[in-house]
């Protein structure tokens, strides 16, 4: 664990030098938990995509602004909930585009993802039932666990986040948890 | 497991690894917590595909490259801010010294220089308020000169040019 602690150290100092392998690192690091974020905030794999090169981005611009003192990950996230949260007021605000001629926005031909089998199936039913579930709770507790489990975040950086007090934080976490493990049972049994 | 906010707040201090004693109720509420969390967090794994990866790499090193170039230029603006002024200060002493009252005017070969000096300034700076300055400073120079009579004979103008362009190709300018 002080290894990794030691690594991700030299990952920062690397960046702030401008290196790009520690860029490269810290994106290899935490691209698929930003990916996963972004996923289950969105429920859409383009808008994903797109959050993930936006945050790669702002990474670039504002390491230098990191401060070693404080964690790594808390910062990472926090940024990532902010562009989520931006995200989400910019898409209220532009009207849905619908698609007649079987093109995405992009002028990519629409192509349905493969089939999965097996086991990729299950998993793959699973992650649909839990962001149908996380759907189902309010956005900031929504955001709250979905920022303790990919941001490693703890529920005092949380509260301060959300400028919440601290037991309330904890109160919806745990309120948002009991709920989406009786969903999840519940579309099992269905 | 009715909690009270306060009780709440000594469970999220317990579970962010704070030395809190915790009451029945309290150890309780933190260790459903922690079997919740644990019990979705699976579900919560996603791998990223590898392309959406690639994706974001490629606009990291392309911002990372333009950050490279920004810094570059902009330094190289805070060195030359003070040959820049010098360049001018030669060049207006160039052209006091050699007007003599009473003669021809000789405005669009000084103007040539004026311009020369001018296109080279914003070609090596990008700083707005220095190109304003110099800029206000370059029209300043051209009305007067609209208004003076300059000798051709006595401007010496291959020897203003060569003072500018020793300033241009002088050591430290170089050695950017």
């Amino acid at each position: 664990m002080e290894m990794q602690t030691e690594r991700l150290r030299e990952d920062i100092a690397a960046a702030q030098a401008g290196v790009a392998q520690g860029f490269e690192s810290l994106l290899a690091t935490f691209g698929p938990r930003l990916y996963g974020f972004f996923l289950k905030a969105t429920g859409n794999h383009h808008d994903a995509e797109d959050l993930l090169g936006e945050i790669s981005v702002r990474l670039v611009r504002s390491i230098a602004d990191y401060d070693d003192r404080g964690r790594f990950e808390p910062w990472l996230f926090r940024i990532a909930a902010n562009m989520v949260r931006d995200s989400r007021r910019h898409n209220r605000c532009r009207p849905g585009v619908i698609s007649l001629s079987g093109q995405e926005e992009d002028g990519e031909p629409f192509m349905p993802p493969a089939p999965p089998q097996g086991d990729r199936l299950e998993a793959r039913e699973d992650a649909e039932k839990l962001a149908a579930a996380l759907k189902s709770l309010d956005e900031d507790t929504s955001r709250m666990i979905m920022l303790r489990h990919y941001g490693q975040m703890s529920f005092k950086e949380i509260a301060a986040l959300f400028a919440m007090p601290l037991g309330t934080v904890l109160a919806r976490v745990h309120r948002g948890l009991g709920t989406l493990r009786r969903l999840m049972a519940t579309s099992d049994e269905s | 497991m009715n909690l009270d906010r306060q009780q709440y707040e000594k469970v999220a201090r317990s579970l962010d690894g704070e030395s809190v004693e915790l009451r029945a109720d309290e150890q309780a509420c933190a260790a459903d917590v922690r079997r919740l969390e644990n019990e979705l967090d699976a579900l919560f794994d996603c791998a990223a595909p590898a392309a959406s990866m690639a994706s974001a790499r490629r606009r990291m090193l392309d911002e990372l490259s333009a950050a490279t170039r920004r810094r570059r230029r902009f330094k190289l603006a805070a060195r030359l801010a003070p040959l820049a002024a010098a360049a001018m200060i030669v060049l207006a002493l160039g052209l006091w010294r050699s007007r003599p009252p009473g003669q021809p005017s000789n405005t669009p070969e000084l103007a040539d220089i004026g311009n020369a000096a001018y296109f080279a300034l914003v070609h090596q700076t990008n700083d707005d308020a220095a190109l304003t300055v110099l800029q206000n400073e370059m029209e300043i120079f051209a009305a007067e000169l609209a208004n003076s009579s300059v000798s051709a004979v006595d401007l010496h103008m291959d020897s203003i040019q060569d003072q500018i362009d020793s300033f241009w190709l002088d050591e430290p300018y170089r050695s950017l």
